[in-house]
């Protein structure tokens, strides 16, 4: 009767550091495995794309919810501050009208000088274009990755490696396919390479990401001239991305970098275009 | 009275997973589109806060291997690398439960300091693992921004946390 006070304390004293080795080295069992995830994470597999399809499609309608008063908020922000600037809006506007309707004109021209050409040559005409507009629901934090979560996936015709636009030109390229939503790969992250050319000389070259806002051009000909504002546009190769869509523009050469200015501002996309160019599924990876 | 026990029980087990469901939302909302210039690059990392207030408090509730589960989650909703998430969220526990005695007196002060070091100790750790996997030299600057932020919005998430565990888990 005299022991038991005295061998409760010390199982407990044995127990105690024994129960915090045990939490401490399942701690470290987990980080190891955290590490070899990461790793494993490189290799493309069809069951980590089920996987990650599943994981957006169950976060995705949440993060919608979420996402429309955050959209509302900034909108309302945007509107003071363009109420400032209206007056100054409304000038440039005026001017960059004139020069657009001079554009306009030129543009009809060609067109139909094209399109008598193209009949001349017997130009087998590329495949129709469809797309379907998605709401940018999610915009992960991190310094390590540039993608976004769009409301869009398999039931609305979204595949993956179809190409991303905003209105005006390539955003990136579609990695993750889930029912109702996907995950666009941002020509930013430090992932994305895409062939693309400079619409100056027909110079090829890669656009690689960086996770900057500016992504830099690789691979390009030692002797090709390259000016500021040149414009870069995608070239087709590889059948990834079909030719001549507008990326953005040269915007700074030095000796060891050329950088793009992507012609959208990637920090604020609200909408984007998921283009169905009717190129190969299976080219692409992708069993439906 | 089995009834009454059933419901008890229930009642527990609905309390019991506050801390888990809290920190969800936190990573949810740390993917929530802000149209800020640069913003998602050094958007904080409020479930972090989350993770490390009830690795303190609560950590039967938040046990490492939830912790893990909910790490490779966030990664798989925000698209990064999975498992990154899960090592920042694994480092808490570990450094909690190194300065267990320290932290577990209550002063606010000294969660926030320890908060910012463990912040700080999670970036460069998710930096260098990110450069070595992906065999490149990224900037590191939005790293230790995130970081700082991060601490900044430490109060706020304790704060939150705080009401939760007052509501749903003092009477236990």
């Amino acid at each position: 009767m005299a022991l038991k006070p005295r061998t409760a304390p010390s199982v407990v004293r044995l127990t105690a550091p024994l129960r915090a080795w045990a939490q401490r080295f399942s701690i470290f069992l987990f980080i190891v495995a955290s590490v070899m995830l990461m790793v494993a994470g490189r290799v493309d597999t069809p069951a980590a794309d089920t996987i990650r399809g599943r994981v957006i499609d169950a976060f995705a309608p949440i993060l919608e919810a979420f996402a429309a008063p955050a959209a509302t908020a900034a909108r309302v922000v945007d509107a003071v501050i363009e109420a400032r600037d209206l007056y100054g809006e409304n000038q440039r506007l005026r001017e960059q009208n004139a020069l657009l309707l001079q554009w306009q004109q030129a543009a009809l021209r060609l067109e139909a000088e094209n399109r008598s050409l193209r009949t001349l040559l017997n130009v087998r005409p590329d495949p129709a274009v469809s797309f379907v507009t998605a709401r940018v629901v999610a915009e992960p934090g991190g310094a390590f990755v540039r993608t976004v979560l769009v409301m869009a996936g398999r039931r609305n015709g979204v595949r993956r490696g179809q190409a991303a636009m905003s209105g005006v030109g390539v955003v990136g390229r579609v990695v993750e396919v889930g029912e109702w939503s996907s995950r666009v790969l941002l020509v930013t992250d430090l992932n994305a390479r895409i062939p693309v050319q400079l619409e100056e000389g027909r110079v090829r070259a890669v656009l690689a990401g960086d996770n900057t806002d500016r992504p830099r051009l690789m691979h390009l000909a030692s002797d090709a001239h390259v000016a500021v504002g040149d414009r870069v546009v995608t070239s087709g190769v590889g059948g990834m991305f079909p030719a001549g869509l507008p990326i953005g523009v040269v915007g700074s050469v030095t000796e060891r970098m050329i950088r793009v200015q992507p012609l959208t501002d990637l920090r604020r996309l609200e909408h984007v275009k998921i283009l169905d160019f009717g190129l190969p599924t299976n080219l692409l990876g992708t069993s439906p | 009275m089995t009834g009454g026990g059933f419901l008890h029980q229930l009642d527990r087990q609905g309390r019991s997973i506050a801390p888990s469901a809290i920190t969800l939302v936190f990573i949810l909302l740390g993917v929530v589109p802000v149209p800020l210039p640069g913003w998602e690059a050094i958007a904080p990392q409020l479930a972090l806060a989350s993770v490390y207030y009830w690795a303190i408090h609560r950590p039967d509730l938040l046990p490492p291997w939830l912790a893990f589960l909910f790490g490779v989650l966030g990664d798989l909703t925000s698209g990064s690398m999975p498992g990154l998430t899960a090592v920042g969220f694994l480092l808490v526990h570990a450094v909690v439960l190194s300065q267990r005695r320290i932290l577990s007196r209550g002063n606010v002060l000294i969660m926030w300091a320890a908060f910012a070091a463990i912040a700080l100790l999670v970036a460069l750790v998710s930096y260098l693992l990110v450069c070595a996997i992906n065999l490149v030299v990224l900037p590191i600057r939005p790293v230790l921004l995130q970081a700082v932020l991060t601490t900044a919005a430490f109060p706020f998430v304790a704060a939150v946390c705080l009401q939760l565990h007052r509501a749903f888990l003092v009477l236990e």
